[in-house]
Protein backbone atom coordinates (compact mmCIF):
# COMPACT_ATOMS: atom_id res chain seq x y z
CA UNK A 1 0.00 0.00 0.00
CA UNK A 2 2.69 2.42 1.22
CA UNK A 3 4.57 1.54 -1.75
CA UNK A 4 1.55 1.93 -4.36
CA UNK A 5 1.49 5.52 -2.59
CA UNK A 6 4.55 6.74 -3.12
CA UNK A 7 4.67 5.59 -6.39
CA UNK A 8 1.48 6.97 -7.07
CA UNK A 9 2.82 10.41 -5.48
CA UNK A 10 5.75 10.44 -8.14
CA UNK A 11 3.80 10.47 -11.06
CA UNK A 12 1.86 13.28 -9.48
CA UNK A 13 4.95 15.07 -9.50
CA UNK A 14 6.31 14.08 -12.85
CA UNK A 15 2.51 15.36 -14.16
CA UNK A 16 3.15 18.74 -12.09
CA UNK A 17 6.80 19.37 -13.38
CA UNK A 18 6.08 18.86 -17.08
CA UNK A 19 3.09 21.43 -16.41
CA UNK A 20 5.58 23.77 -14.79
CA UNK A 21 7.96 23.19 -17.72
CA UNK A 22 5.80 23.83 -20.24
CA UNK A 23 4.74 27.06 -18.17
CA UNK A 24 8.67 28.18 -18.10
CA UNK A 25 9.00 27.81 -21.50
CA UNK A 26 6.10 29.59 -22.53
CA UNK A 27 7.23 32.07 -20.37
CA UNK A 28 10.72 32.39 -22.12
CA UNK A 29 9.24 33.70 -25.15
CA UNK A 30 7.81 36.90 -23.30
CA UNK A 31 11.34 37.50 -21.14
CA UNK A 32 13.44 36.20 -23.70
CA UNK A 33 16.70 37.06 -21.72
CA UNK A 34 16.01 36.05 -18.22
CA UNK A 35 18.48 34.25 -16.73
CA UNK A 36 16.99 33.14 -13.67
CA UNK A 37 13.78 31.00 -15.98
CA UNK A 38 16.71 29.72 -18.24
CA UNK A 39 18.12 27.51 -15.52
CA UNK A 40 15.08 27.63 -13.17
CA UNK A 41 14.01 25.38 -16.78
CA UNK A 42 17.04 23.41 -16.41
CA UNK A 43 16.59 22.64 -12.74
CA UNK A 44 12.93 21.59 -13.76
CA UNK A 45 14.00 19.34 -16.20
CA UNK A 46 17.07 17.84 -14.21
CA UNK A 47 14.26 16.74 -11.63
CA UNK A 48 11.84 15.79 -14.22
CA UNK A 49 14.42 12.89 -15.27
CA UNK A 50 15.14 12.22 -11.73
CA UNK A 51 11.99 11.15 -10.57
CA UNK A 52 11.22 9.42 -14.26
CA UNK A 53 14.36 7.10 -13.59
CA UNK A 54 13.45 6.69 -9.79
CA UNK A 55 10.31 5.55 -11.07
CA UNK A 56 11.42 3.36 -13.93
CA UNK A 57 14.32 1.58 -11.40
CA UNK A 58 11.28 0.77 -9.03
CA UNK A 59 9.09 -0.60 -11.71
CA UNK A 60 11.83 -2.31 -13.57
CA UNK A 61 14.47 -3.49 -10.22
CA UNK A 62 11.92 -3.17 -6.92
CA UNK A 63 14.96 -4.92 -5.45
CA UNK A 64 18.16 -3.36 -6.66
CA UNK A 65 20.29 -1.23 -4.37
CA UNK A 66 22.53 1.24 -5.54
CA UNK A 67 25.87 2.64 -3.88
CA UNK A 68 25.43 5.78 -6.09
CA UNK A 69 22.81 6.23 -8.76
CA UNK A 70 22.38 8.74 -11.88
CA UNK A 71 19.28 10.17 -9.96
CA UNK A 72 21.58 11.24 -6.95
CA UNK A 73 24.05 12.89 -9.39
CA UNK A 74 20.37 14.45 -11.05
CA UNK A 75 19.31 15.54 -7.31
CA UNK A 76 22.87 17.15 -6.69
CA UNK A 77 22.71 19.06 -10.21
CA UNK A 78 19.15 20.48 -9.32
CA UNK A 79 20.18 21.18 -5.75
CA UNK A 80 23.00 23.19 -7.62
CA UNK A 81 21.53 24.95 -10.41
CA UNK A 82 18.71 25.85 -7.95
CA UNK A 83 21.91 27.33 -5.91
CA UNK A 84 23.27 29.30 -9.18
CA UNK A 85 19.15 30.89 -9.44
CA UNK A 86 19.32 32.33 -5.76
CA UNK A 87 22.96 33.36 -6.18
CA UNK A 88 22.32 35.34 -9.56
CA UNK A 89 19.16 36.76 -7.22
CA UNK A 90 21.33 37.54 -4.86
CA UNK A 91 23.73 39.79 -6.71
CA UNK A 92 20.27 41.73 -7.65
CA UNK A 93 20.17 43.48 -4.17
CA UNK A 94 23.29 45.90 -3.46
CA UNK A 95 23.55 45.08 0.16
CA UNK A 96 26.41 43.08 2.46
CA UNK A 97 26.31 39.47 2.64
CA UNK A 98 25.60 37.59 5.90
CA UNK A 99 28.88 35.59 6.78
CA UNK A 100 27.00 34.31 10.08
CA UNK A 101 23.73 33.05 8.18
CA UNK A 102 26.74 31.13 5.98
CA UNK A 103 27.94 29.71 9.13
CA UNK A 104 24.51 28.59 10.33
CA UNK A 105 23.99 26.67 6.96
CA UNK A 106 27.77 25.34 7.11
CA UNK A 107 27.01 23.52 10.53
CA UNK A 108 23.36 22.42 9.80
CA UNK A 109 24.76 20.61 6.49
CA UNK A 110 27.89 19.06 8.22
CA UNK A 111 25.49 17.93 11.23
CA UNK A 112 23.07 16.59 8.64
CA UNK A 113 25.61 14.38 6.75
CA UNK A 114 26.95 13.24 9.96
CA UNK A 115 23.53 11.88 10.50
CA UNK A 116 23.00 10.56 6.94
CA UNK A 117 26.43 9.26 7.32
CA UNK A 118 25.71 6.80 10.49
CA UNK A 119 22.14 5.79 8.83
CA UNK A 120 23.44 4.06 5.87
CA UNK A 121 27.02 4.35 6.37
CA UNK A 122 27.42 5.46 2.02
CA UNK A 123 29.93 8.39 2.98
CA UNK A 124 31.05 9.12 -0.88
CA UNK A 125 27.14 9.56 -1.66
CA UNK A 126 26.16 11.45 1.61
CA UNK A 127 29.30 13.79 0.96
CA UNK A 128 28.56 14.40 -2.25
CA UNK A 129 24.60 14.74 -2.38
CA UNK A 130 25.41 17.32 0.97
CA UNK A 131 27.88 19.23 -0.62
CA UNK A 132 25.62 20.27 -3.23
CA UNK A 133 22.42 20.68 -0.62
CA UNK A 134 25.13 22.44 1.63
CA UNK A 135 25.75 25.15 -1.41
CA UNK A 136 21.97 25.74 -2.08
CA UNK A 137 21.34 25.82 2.38
CA UNK A 138 24.13 28.71 2.43
CA UNK A 139 22.67 30.98 -0.82
CA UNK A 140 19.29 30.55 0.75
CA UNK A 141 20.17 31.75 4.05
CA UNK A 142 21.98 34.52 2.71
CA UNK A 143 19.00 35.84 0.03
CA UNK A 144 16.74 35.41 3.05
CA UNK A 145 18.95 37.94 4.73
CA UNK A 146 19.34 40.36 1.71
CA UNK A 147 16.26 40.26 1.08
CA UNK A 148 14.54 40.93 4.60
CA UNK A 149 12.30 37.98 4.50
CA UNK A 150 12.20 36.86 7.69
CA UNK A 151 11.75 38.81 10.90
CA UNK A 152 14.40 38.00 13.77
CA UNK A 153 11.92 35.95 15.84
CA UNK A 154 10.64 34.34 12.78
CA UNK A 155 14.70 33.38 11.46
CA UNK A 156 15.05 32.43 15.49
CA UNK A 157 12.25 30.10 15.03
CA UNK A 158 13.90 28.83 11.91
CA UNK A 159 17.57 28.11 13.25
CA UNK A 160 16.03 26.54 16.63
CA UNK A 161 13.19 24.18 14.60
CA UNK A 162 15.74 23.10 12.59
CA UNK A 163 18.52 22.28 14.77
CA UNK A 164 16.57 21.13 17.03
CA UNK A 165 15.02 18.82 15.24
CA UNK A 166 18.51 17.27 14.29
CA UNK A 167 19.89 17.67 17.63
CA UNK A 168 16.57 15.19 18.33
CA UNK A 169 17.32 12.62 15.53
CA UNK A 170 21.35 12.56 17.52
CA UNK A 171 19.60 12.05 20.88
CA UNK A 172 17.46 9.34 19.32
CA UNK A 173 20.77 7.38 18.82
CA UNK A 174 21.24 6.79 21.78
CA UNK A 175 18.25 6.73 24.18
CA UNK A 176 16.12 3.34 24.52
CA UNK A 177 13.62 2.47 21.92
CA UNK A 178 10.80 3.46 23.40
CA UNK A 179 11.67 7.25 24.40
CA UNK A 180 13.17 7.10 20.48
CA UNK A 181 9.86 7.07 19.24
CA UNK A 182 8.37 9.80 20.94
CA UNK A 183 12.05 11.83 20.03
CA UNK A 184 10.95 10.94 16.42
CA UNK A 185 7.38 12.85 16.72
CA UNK A 186 9.22 15.49 18.23
CA UNK A 187 11.71 16.20 15.49
CA UNK A 188 9.10 15.39 12.92
CA UNK A 189 6.50 17.96 14.45
CA UNK A 190 9.43 20.69 14.33
CA UNK A 191 10.51 19.94 10.70
CA UNK A 192 6.26 20.40 9.93
CA UNK A 193 6.41 23.39 12.04
CA UNK A 194 9.34 25.17 10.41
CA UNK A 195 7.89 24.14 7.05
CA UNK A 196 4.09 25.84 7.55
CA UNK A 197 5.69 29.26 9.14
CA UNK A 198 8.02 29.81 6.03
CA UNK A 199 5.26 28.44 3.84
CA UNK A 200 2.60 30.71 5.02
CA UNK A 201 4.70 33.70 5.05
CA UNK A 202 5.96 32.59 1.18
CA UNK A 203 2.24 32.06 0.56
CA UNK A 204 1.36 35.59 2.09
CA UNK A 205 4.56 37.31 -0.06
CA UNK A 206 3.60 35.22 -3.41
CA UNK A 207 0.35 36.79 -3.06
CA UNK A 208 1.81 40.25 -2.31
CA UNK A 209 3.84 40.41 -4.89
CA UNK A 210 1.16 39.16 -7.48
CA UNK A 211 -0.87 42.40 -6.46
CA UNK A 212 1.76 44.50 -6.21
CA UNK A 213 4.48 44.02 -8.60
CA UNK A 214 7.22 45.28 -6.80
CA UNK A 215 10.18 43.98 -7.02
CA UNK A 216 11.00 43.92 -3.36
CA UNK A 217 7.78 41.51 -2.57
CA UNK A 218 8.78 39.68 -5.76
CA UNK A 219 12.28 39.14 -3.82
CA UNK A 220 10.76 37.97 -0.97
CA UNK A 221 8.36 35.43 -2.40
CA UNK A 222 11.52 34.26 -4.45
CA UNK A 223 13.05 33.99 -1.20
CA UNK A 224 10.63 32.38 0.79
CA UNK A 225 9.71 29.52 -1.65
CA UNK A 226 13.30 28.13 -2.27
CA UNK A 227 13.66 28.66 1.83
CA UNK A 228 10.30 26.03 1.45
CA UNK A 229 12.37 23.71 -1.18
CA UNK A 230 15.45 23.83 1.20
CA UNK A 231 13.24 23.06 4.47
CA UNK A 232 11.47 19.91 2.82
CA UNK A 233 14.83 18.62 0.87
CA UNK A 234 16.61 18.50 4.43
CA UNK A 235 12.69 16.78 5.78
CA UNK A 236 12.63 14.01 3.12
CA UNK A 237 16.75 12.93 3.61
CA UNK A 238 15.69 12.76 7.57
CA UNK A 239 12.22 10.82 7.73
CA UNK A 240 10.99 7.75 6.92
CA UNK A 241 7.29 6.15 6.31
CA UNK A 242 4.69 8.19 6.59
CA UNK A 243 6.53 11.33 7.44
CA UNK A 244 8.92 10.71 4.19
CA UNK A 245 5.36 10.53 1.87
CA UNK A 246 3.65 13.65 3.21
CA UNK A 247 7.18 15.85 3.08
CA UNK A 248 7.12 14.17 -1.07
CA UNK A 249 3.59 15.62 -1.63
CA UNK A 250 4.67 19.01 0.37
CA UNK A 251 7.58 18.71 -2.24
CA UNK A 252 5.04 18.50 -5.30
CA UNK A 253 2.39 21.10 -3.89
CA UNK A 254 5.42 23.88 -3.48
CA UNK A 255 6.56 23.42 -7.31
CA UNK A 256 3.65 26.06 -8.49
CA UNK A 257 4.99 28.44 -5.68
CA UNK A 258 8.33 28.31 -6.94
CA UNK A 259 7.18 28.77 -10.71
CA UNK A 260 5.28 31.61 -9.90
CA UNK A 261 8.20 32.97 -7.63
CA UNK A 262 10.30 32.56 -10.49
CA UNK A 263 8.22 34.43 -12.89
CA UNK A 264 7.65 37.14 -10.53
CA UNK A 265 11.02 37.77 -10.25
CA UNK A 266 12.18 37.22 -13.69
CA UNK A 267 9.99 40.55 -14.80
CA UNK A 268 12.38 42.75 -12.78
CA UNK A 269 15.10 41.23 -14.41
CA UNK A 270 15.65 43.42 -17.06
CA UNK A 271 15.59 46.93 -15.06
CA UNK A 272 18.38 45.03 -12.71
CA UNK A 273 20.49 44.53 -16.14
CA UNK A 274 20.18 47.94 -17.38
CA UNK A 275 20.59 49.67 -13.85
CA UNK A 276 23.92 47.10 -13.46
CA UNK A 277 24.82 48.18 -17.09
CA UNK A 278 24.28 52.00 -16.77
CA UNK A 279 26.58 51.84 -13.47
CA UNK A 280 29.13 50.50 -15.37
CA UNK A 281 29.07 53.07 -17.94
CA UNK A 282 29.32 55.53 -15.40
CA UNK A 283 25.59 56.94 -16.18
CA UNK A 284 24.88 57.13 -12.40
CA UNK B 1 38.80 -9.53 -28.36
CA UNK B 2 39.28 -6.25 -30.53
CA UNK B 3 42.11 -3.65 -30.84
CA UNK B 4 40.19 -0.56 -30.22
CA UNK B 5 43.77 1.85 -29.72
CA UNK B 6 44.26 0.66 -33.48
CA UNK B 7 40.93 1.11 -34.32
CA UNK B 8 40.90 4.91 -33.41
CA UNK B 9 44.13 5.55 -34.88
CA UNK B 10 42.89 4.02 -38.13
CA UNK B 11 39.86 6.35 -38.30
CA UNK B 12 41.44 9.78 -36.28
CA UNK B 13 44.84 9.99 -38.74
CA UNK B 14 43.02 11.28 -41.85
CA UNK B 15 40.84 13.26 -40.01
CA UNK B 16 44.11 14.67 -38.10
CA UNK B 17 45.48 15.20 -41.71
CA UNK B 18 42.36 16.95 -43.23
CA UNK B 19 42.55 19.04 -40.45
CA UNK B 20 45.48 20.95 -42.22
CA UNK B 21 42.53 21.39 -45.02
CA UNK B 22 39.83 22.55 -43.16
CA UNK B 23 39.00 26.03 -41.40
CA UNK B 24 36.55 27.68 -38.83
CA UNK B 25 33.45 25.39 -38.52
CA UNK B 26 34.82 22.39 -40.26
CA UNK B 27 37.90 22.25 -38.52
CA UNK B 28 36.36 22.93 -34.85
CA UNK B 29 33.88 20.06 -36.06
CA UNK B 30 36.67 17.49 -37.32
CA UNK B 31 38.85 18.57 -33.88
CA UNK B 32 36.07 17.49 -31.64
CA UNK B 33 35.07 14.35 -33.89
CA UNK B 34 38.47 12.64 -32.85
CA UNK B 35 38.15 14.23 -29.42
CA UNK B 36 35.16 12.28 -29.09
CA UNK B 37 36.60 9.10 -30.49
CA UNK B 38 39.73 9.57 -27.57
CA UNK B 39 37.26 9.99 -24.69
CA UNK B 40 35.31 7.16 -25.89
CA UNK B 41 38.53 4.88 -25.27
CA UNK B 42 39.50 6.77 -22.29
CA UNK B 43 35.81 6.61 -20.70
CA UNK B 44 35.96 2.25 -21.29
CA UNK B 45 39.19 2.59 -19.53
CA UNK B 46 38.02 4.70 -16.74
CA UNK B 47 34.95 2.19 -16.84
CA UNK B 48 37.12 -1.06 -16.61
CA UNK B 49 39.01 0.43 -13.40
CA UNK B 50 35.77 1.30 -11.86
CA UNK B 51 34.39 -1.91 -12.22
CA UNK B 52 37.73 -3.62 -10.97
CA UNK B 53 37.31 -1.42 -7.92
CA UNK B 54 33.87 -1.66 -6.91
CA UNK B 55 33.97 -5.61 -7.95
CA UNK B 56 31.04 -5.29 -9.83
CA UNK B 57 29.39 -7.56 -12.72
CA UNK B 58 30.03 -5.67 -16.24
CA UNK B 59 26.44 -5.20 -16.97
CA UNK B 60 25.63 -3.71 -14.00
CA UNK B 61 28.54 -1.73 -14.53
CA UNK B 62 27.47 -0.20 -18.02
CA UNK B 63 23.68 0.05 -16.83
CA UNK B 64 24.03 1.96 -13.62
CA UNK B 65 27.75 3.90 -13.69
CA UNK B 66 29.06 3.74 -17.04
CA UNK B 67 26.40 7.17 -17.91
CA UNK B 68 28.63 9.22 -15.24
CA UNK B 69 31.65 8.16 -16.31
CA UNK B 70 31.16 8.91 -19.40
CA UNK B 71 29.32 12.35 -19.14
CA UNK B 72 32.07 13.77 -17.08
CA UNK B 73 34.55 12.57 -19.59
CA UNK B 74 32.90 14.25 -22.10
CA UNK B 75 32.07 17.60 -20.66
CA UNK B 76 36.29 17.90 -19.71
CA UNK B 77 37.52 18.33 -23.06
CA UNK B 78 34.37 20.98 -23.70
CA UNK B 79 35.54 22.84 -20.63
CA UNK B 80 38.82 23.06 -21.64
CA UNK B 81 38.19 24.36 -25.23
CA UNK B 82 35.60 27.11 -23.13
CA UNK B 83 38.08 28.32 -20.56
CA UNK B 84 41.02 28.23 -22.85
CA UNK B 85 39.61 29.80 -26.43
CA UNK B 86 37.02 31.12 -25.13
CA UNK B 87 34.57 30.68 -27.94
CA UNK B 88 31.16 32.88 -28.58
CA UNK B 89 28.44 30.80 -27.53
CA UNK B 90 26.92 29.72 -31.24
CA UNK B 91 30.62 28.10 -31.72
CA UNK B 92 30.35 25.87 -28.53
CA UNK B 93 27.33 23.93 -30.91
CA UNK B 94 29.43 23.19 -33.16
CA UNK B 95 31.75 21.17 -30.84
CA UNK B 96 29.52 19.65 -28.90
CA UNK B 97 27.65 17.82 -31.76
CA UNK B 98 31.50 16.71 -33.21
CA UNK B 99 32.32 15.57 -29.52
CA UNK B 100 29.15 13.65 -29.27
CA UNK B 101 28.83 12.31 -32.65
CA UNK B 102 32.72 11.29 -32.71
CA UNK B 103 32.03 9.56 -29.34
CA UNK B 104 29.09 7.46 -30.69
CA UNK B 105 30.69 6.65 -33.89
CA UNK B 106 33.98 4.94 -32.05
CA UNK B 107 31.49 3.14 -29.68
CA UNK B 108 29.62 1.99 -32.51
CA UNK B 109 32.63 0.84 -34.19
CA UNK B 110 34.18 -1.38 -31.41
CA UNK B 111 30.33 -3.10 -31.17
CA UNK B 112 29.92 -3.84 -34.18
CA UNK B 113 33.23 -5.73 -34.67
CA UNK B 114 32.60 -7.50 -31.84
CA UNK B 115 29.15 -8.30 -32.84
CA UNK B 116 28.90 -8.51 -36.30
CA UNK B 117 27.06 -6.42 -38.45
CA UNK B 118 24.46 -9.27 -40.34
CA UNK B 119 21.55 -8.40 -38.24
CA UNK B 120 19.49 -4.76 -39.38
CA UNK B 121 17.50 -4.25 -36.59
CA UNK B 122 20.86 -4.72 -34.50
CA UNK B 123 22.21 -1.76 -36.79
CA UNK B 124 19.30 0.29 -36.51
CA UNK B 125 19.26 0.67 -32.77
CA UNK B 126 23.26 1.32 -33.03
CA UNK B 127 22.89 4.07 -35.39
CA UNK B 128 19.33 5.49 -34.16
CA UNK B 129 19.14 5.12 -30.39
CA UNK B 130 23.08 5.10 -29.41
CA UNK B 131 24.15 7.20 -31.72
CA UNK B 132 21.37 9.73 -31.22
CA UNK B 133 22.09 9.60 -27.36
CA UNK B 134 25.53 10.06 -27.18
CA UNK B 135 24.28 13.51 -30.04
CA UNK B 136 21.85 14.64 -27.31
CA UNK B 137 24.35 14.63 -24.51
CA UNK B 138 26.42 16.04 -26.32
CA UNK B 139 23.85 18.85 -26.84
CA UNK B 140 22.29 19.17 -23.37
CA UNK B 141 25.65 19.94 -22.49
CA UNK B 142 26.50 22.62 -25.00
CA UNK B 143 22.91 24.32 -24.36
CA UNK B 144 23.42 24.55 -20.66
CA UNK B 145 27.34 25.52 -21.36
CA UNK B 146 26.30 28.22 -24.02
CA UNK B 147 23.70 29.46 -22.07
CA UNK B 148 26.11 30.06 -18.89
CA UNK B 149 28.76 31.96 -21.16
CA UNK B 150 26.33 34.14 -22.84
CA UNK B 151 24.60 35.33 -19.66
CA UNK B 152 28.43 35.47 -18.21
CA UNK B 153 27.17 33.11 -15.48
CA UNK B 154 29.74 30.37 -15.92
CA UNK B 155 30.52 28.79 -12.80
CA UNK B 156 31.11 25.45 -11.02
CA UNK B 157 27.25 25.01 -10.15
CA UNK B 158 26.05 25.91 -13.59
CA UNK B 159 28.88 23.31 -14.87
CA UNK B 160 27.95 20.40 -12.64
CA UNK B 161 23.95 21.13 -13.46
CA UNK B 162 24.61 20.47 -16.86
CA UNK B 163 26.55 17.35 -16.57
CA UNK B 164 24.32 15.91 -14.23
CA UNK B 165 21.43 16.55 -16.43
CA UNK B 166 23.17 14.99 -19.42
CA UNK B 167 24.22 12.21 -17.20
CA UNK B 168 20.54 11.52 -16.49
CA UNK B 169 19.48 11.30 -19.92
CA UNK B 170 22.50 9.15 -20.51
CA UNK B 171 21.17 6.79 -16.60
CA UNK B 172 17.74 7.11 -18.51
CA UNK B 173 18.57 5.53 -21.68
CA UNK B 174 20.59 2.62 -20.40
CA UNK B 175 18.18 1.62 -17.93
CA UNK B 176 15.16 1.54 -20.19
CA UNK B 177 17.31 -0.41 -22.73
CA UNK B 178 18.69 -2.76 -20.07
CA UNK B 179 14.76 -4.32 -19.08
CA UNK B 180 11.90 -6.31 -21.54
CA UNK B 181 10.60 -5.58 -24.72
CA UNK B 182 8.14 -2.83 -23.62
CA UNK B 183 11.09 -0.77 -21.67
CA UNK B 184 13.73 -1.35 -24.71
CA UNK B 185 11.14 -0.03 -26.97
CA UNK B 186 10.82 2.81 -25.13
CA UNK B 187 14.46 3.44 -24.38
CA UNK B 188 14.90 3.05 -28.24
CA UNK B 189 12.71 5.69 -29.35
CA UNK B 190 13.66 8.18 -26.15
CA UNK B 191 16.80 9.70 -27.52
CA UNK B 192 15.16 10.47 -30.97
CA UNK B 193 12.04 11.66 -29.25
CA UNK B 194 14.77 14.32 -27.12
CA UNK B 195 16.24 15.08 -30.49
CA UNK B 196 12.61 16.08 -32.07
CA UNK B 197 12.19 18.39 -28.91
CA UNK B 198 15.38 19.89 -28.46
CA UNK B 199 15.26 20.96 -32.65
CA UNK B 200 13.16 23.68 -32.42
CA UNK B 201 14.49 25.27 -29.24
CA UNK B 202 18.46 24.88 -30.32
CA UNK B 203 17.55 26.34 -33.62
CA UNK B 204 15.89 29.18 -31.98
CA UNK B 205 19.04 29.43 -29.21
CA UNK B 206 21.58 29.43 -32.49
CA UNK B 207 19.64 32.19 -34.18
CA UNK B 208 19.11 34.18 -30.66
CA UNK B 209 23.00 33.94 -30.01
CA UNK B 210 23.90 34.99 -34.04
CA UNK B 211 21.46 37.81 -33.66
CA UNK B 212 23.02 38.95 -30.30
CA UNK B 213 26.49 38.41 -30.21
Amino acid sequence: MEYKLVVGANILQIFILIFAVTVSILRLKKYRNSVLLVFFIYGLVCWLLSDIYWLALDIMLPNKIISFGVNEIAEGGLFLLFASITRMTSKMIIKKRAPLYTLFGVCYILLNVALWIIWNGDILKDVLCGLALGIFICFVLNLLYLTDALKKSHMIFLFSGSFGAVFLQYLMLVMPKEYAKILDLISIILMFANFFLIGVLGLKAALTAKRERTKSESLKAFSLSFSLHVILSCNLYMTAGVAYFMNFVLVTIIIPLLLSSVILLSCFEKDTISAKNAVKEGAV
Amino acid sequence: MIYSENILICIALPLLIALLFTKSDTRRFISFFVTGMAVCLLSAYLSGFFKYLMKIETEEMAVFYSPIVEEIMKVLPLLFYVFVFEPKPGKLFTAGIGMGLGFATFENCCYILTSGASNISYIMVRGLAVGVMHLVCGLVLVIGLNTAIFFNVLSLPVVVGAISLSTVFHGLYNLLVSGGELSSNLGYAFPVIMALLLFIPCRRLLDHYNSTV
